[in-house]
Order: structure tokens, then C-alpha cells, then sequence
């Protein structure tokens, strides 16, 4: 018999698979869920069931919860129909109320709160409500400061703004720039050009892909500073 | 019995599920700095987080693929009856095997808080004051209280190898049990949320708890979550912690004792 039939076929069929799997690999569509759909349990169930997932380590369901936050904004911004948007809209504030179940000390949590949730999302009310729950974990202003800003630059609500502004007052190592945004705030007379100014330092405390919204708002806030400005 | 401690010992040491696990720690080492990189202010936090995941994945590997499955070879291939034939009692074999399992456990520890204290270092220099909520102190407390829960489920494992007939039974028993006590406390502690609450019927919530005083407490997670983020715990918290466990691992070691004395082997 020729020696070449009496080798064993093992090797040839190993080296026809690996060829044939890297092939396949190349050469396979992308599988892509286009379908979003709207969280079904409640959001009582759903925390629940993270509490479960996360089991032992609820810190480390928390920082899921957030890559779960980067990954639904990021097909959020890339979407164009409205319903799939309006799902992952609800995905995403279900996940930021996931991650303060799991970890309410999570400063990251907040802080994308304070710039998508109530600028890009536009959930404004859900971000103060995330927002004034977290504040007492923590001995820092900023947290009821963002709150006081977007109660009174997104939902018009000025008694509420007033009164977070009085919690980050009674915050330590509160800067003097608080003591007169709330008496500003109180007397109803902010102007746009500090709203501006406190934007534009929040938007440098977010990575560059996260600012969007807070660019759209400023242009906003700057052409409504151009309409009212008086004319030379 | 101290020689069949240094027996278990070398026993663990040789088996090649072992020295994986020593190497175990470097990988995860990689895994968590990949995975810190991908958060933006409090790296320190999600570092923690990460290596007390890695701390639990190492335990629960040794415990289910190293631990329970040692005890189960020792019936599967009537391993026991040759120890047994040796000039001592049951009791001493039972104690002689929880220890080697100890010490070897012990040794995984310590290497993994050596790797996970030099991973931290390297944390440091790269994310600086983003880590400022890491210490060292706090990561290595809360490694070694996790470690010490696994003490409980390494005599859970002992007390059903006591009247186990097999390696199914072992294996199959000591994960229930895990998974049990992986997953009381967190639920129990979301059944105090308002909205939790609503969705589970309170007949439930008395059973729940019932069956919580069964199992080992593994609170860990609020250890965890608390020491992540550098609030130290008080020393009352921490030794009524280890006493807990002790006395759980004790009673569940002697009740193994009490029924392998009466097993028909």
C-alpha cells in the first residue's frame, strides 16, 4: 500500500478544520439583536433579580450595571427609530437605579446621572429624584449641588432647587461660589451666564463621548444669551 | 495524624488543579486592570471590587474543584479504608484531612494578597489619585475575610463527605449549599426595599428566613461594598464575624465527626 495512505488522517483532518474555522470566522455575518425591548418586570422585580445576579459582590453588580449604562447609551445614540429609543431610554434609568440599589456609594453613577440621564436622555425629574436619594452617602456638595442645578435648569422647579442647594450648603468644605448660587438661586436671579459656566465645568468631568448633551444645552443657554443681550 | 496532615498537604500541593491556582492570581490581576480602565472617577473602587471577585472565584475553585472532589476520591476509590487501616482513630483522620485542606487553602491566600498587593502598586502608579479610595490595608482585611467564610463551606464539604456514598453526592451537596448561601443575604437585604417587598409574598419572606439560619452567613458583600469603598470596619464587627464562622465550621466538623464514627464503612 502507498505509505501515504497508511499515514493517519488525524493531522490533514485537524489541519482542514482549523483552515475551515478560521474561514467560517472571517467570512460569518455579524449577529446583531436589532429588536430593543422595553424592561417587562417591575422595577421592584428587577432589583431583585440584580441582587441575585450579584449575589455576594453587589459592588461589583453595581460597576456591571454601569458598563450596562455605557453599552444602552451608546446604542442610544447611534438609533434613529423613536419607540427603539424610547426602550433604551427606560433600559438605561433602569440600570442607573440598579446600580445605586446595589451600590449607592458608586461616585461614577452620579456623575453620568448628572450629564446623560438628565441632558441626553432627557430624564431630567428621574436624575434629581437618583441624585437627592444618593446625596446623604455622601459628605461632599457636589452630588445635591448637580441635583439643585438640574431641578432648576431642566425642571423649572424652583422651590426644589432651593432646598438641595440648602442641603449641599450644610455640606463640609462647601465653597463660597454655593453660599451664592443659593442666594442667587432664592431670589430667583441666576442668569444664564453662570448656568453656562457651571456646564462647561461639569462637561470637562465627563469623558469626551458622555458631553453631548451638555454641549447641546449650553448652545441653547448661549443663543438664549445672544437674544437677550441688549444690542450696541 | 501530623503525618497525615503533611500527607493531604503534599497530596494538594502535587495535584496540578492546585498549581493552576497559584498561577490563577497573576491572570486576574490582568483581568481587573482591564477592567478598571473601563471606569472614569472611583478606579480604586471597581479595583477592589474586582479582586474581591477574584478572591471569591479562587475559593469557590478550590472549594468545588479541589476540596470536594479530594474528600470524594477518597470514597470513590475506598482511599479511606487504606488511611484507616494506619494506627488511628476516624476522628484524627477527619481532623487530619480538614487541616491539610487548611493549610493549603491558607497558602492560595497568601498568594493571592502578595500578587493582589503588587497589582495594586502598579494600579497606583497608573490612575494616581483615581485610586485614592484603594488601601491596601482595607483590600487585604477584606481578602482574608472573604477567605475565612470558605472555612464554613470547607467543613460543609467535610460534613457531607461524613455520610455521602460518592463523589455526586459530595459535589452535588456542597454546591447547593453554596449556592444557598450565595444567595440569602443579598436577597434577604433587597426584601427590605419598599418595591422589593411588594413582590414577594410574606409567608415566603418566614420561610426565607428560616432556611437562612441553616446555612453559613455570607455576608461578605456589605464587607466588601463597605471596605471598597475606604470605610474601615470596627473591630467588634470583624471578630464576631470570625467567631461566627468559626463556631459554624466547628459545629458542622463535629457533627461530621459525630457521624463518621457511626458510619458503616
Amino acid at each position: 500500500m502507498n505509505p501515504l495512505l497508511q499515514r493517519s488522517p488525524l493531522p490533514a483532518v485537524l489541519v482542514i478544520a482549523i483552515l475551515t474555522l478560521g474561514l467560517v470566522r472571517e467570512a460569518q455575518p455579524i449577529l446583531r439583536a436589532d429588536t430593543v425591548i422595553s424592561p417587562y418586570t417591575t422595577s421592584g422585580q428587577d432589583k431583585l433579580i440584580q441582587a441575585i445576579k450579584a449575589g455576594m459582590l453587589p459592588g461589583l453588580g453595581a460597576d456591571l450595571a454601569i458598563l450596562r449604562i455605557f453599552s444602552s447609551f451608546y446604542q442610544y445614540s447611534h438609533e434613529r427609530e423613536e419607540s427603539t429609543r424610547q426602550s433604551l431610554r427606560e433600559i438605561t434609568y433602569r440600570d442607573f437605579e440598579t446600580a445605586q440599589f446595589l451600590d449607592p456609594k458608586f461616585i461614577d453613577m452620579y456623575r453620568l446621572a448628572e450629564g446623560i440621564l438628565a441632558y441626553d436622555l432627557r430624564m431630567p425629574l428621574q436624575a434629581v429624584d437618583l441624585l437627592e436619594a444618593g446625596e446623604h452617602h455622601f459628605d461632599q456638595w457636589e452630588i445635591p449641588f448637580m441635583a439643585s442645578f438640574i431641578a432648576y435648569d431642566q425642571l423649572h422647579d424652583l422651590k426644589r432647587a432651593v432646598s438641595l442647594a440648602k442641603l449641599a450648603g450644610e455640606k463640609p468644605g462647601v465653597p463660597p461660589l454655593i453660599i451664592g448660587y443659593t442666594s442667587r438661586l432664592m431670589s430667583d436671579n441666576l442668569g444664564l451666564e453662570f448656568a453656562i459656566k457651571y456646564l462647561q465645568e461639569r462637561k470637562k468631568a465627563l469623558p469626551e463621548g458622555y458631553q453631548h448633551g451638555l454641549e447641546e444645552r449650553i448652545r441653547k443657554l448661549k443663543e438664549m444669551q445672544n437674544v437677550t443681550a441688549p444690542k450696541s | 495524624m501530623k503525618q497525615l496532615i503533611y500527607f493531604t498537604i503534599q497530596e494538594v500541593l502535587n495535584s496540578r488543579i492546585f498549581r493552576l491556582l497559584l498561577l490563577a492570581p497573576l491572570v486576574l490581576m490582568v483581568v481587573a486592570l482591564t477592567f478598571t480602565g473601563l471606569f472614569m472617577l472611583d478606579l480604586g473602587k471597581v479595583f477592589i471590587d474586582t479582586m474581591f471577585a477574584s478572591t471569591h472565584l479562587l475559593c469557590f475553585t478550590f472549594l468545588m474543584f479541589l476540596a470536594a472532589p479530594f474528600l470524594a476520591r477518597d470514597i470513590d476509590a475506598h482511599f479511606t479504608y487504606i488511611l484507616l487501616t494506619l494506627p488511628i482513630s476516624r476522628g484524627q483522620y477527619l481532623l487530619g484531612r480538614f487541616i491539610g485542606l487548611c493549610a493549603t487553602f491558607l497558602l492560595l491566600i497568601i498568594v493571592l494578597i502578595i500578587v493582589t498587593s503588587l497589582s495594586l502598586e502598579l494600579a497606583s502608579s497608573i490612575w494616581g489619585s483615581y485610586m485614592a479610595t484603594a488601601d491596601i490595608g482595607s483590600m487585604v482585611l477584606g481578602i482574608f475575610l472573604i477567605a475565612w467564610q470558605y472555612l464554613s463551606l470547607i467543613a460543609i464539604a467535610l460534613f457531607v463527605f461524613s455520610w455521602a456514598t460518592g463523589s455526586a453526592e459530595i459535589l452535588s451537596f456542597t454546591f447547593l449549599i453554596w449556592l444557598l448561601s450565595w444567595f440569602f443575604p443579598p436577597v434577604l437585604t433587597a426584601m427590605q426595599d419598599s418595591e422589593v417587598a411588594q413582590t414577594i409574598p410574606p409567608f415566603l419572606h418566614v420561610i426565607l428566613e428560616s432556611c437562612y439560619q441553616l446555612v453559613p452567613h455570607l455576608t461578605g458583600g456589605e464587607i466588601a461594598n463597605r471596605l471598597a469603598h475606604g470605610i474601615s470596619l470596627q473591630g467588634k464587627e470583624i471578630i464576631y464575624y470570625l467567631i461566627e464562622h468559626t463556631a459554624y465550621a466547628t459545629i458542622l466538623f463535629t457533627s461530621a465527626l459525630i457521624l463518621f464514627r457511626r458510619r458503616n464503612l
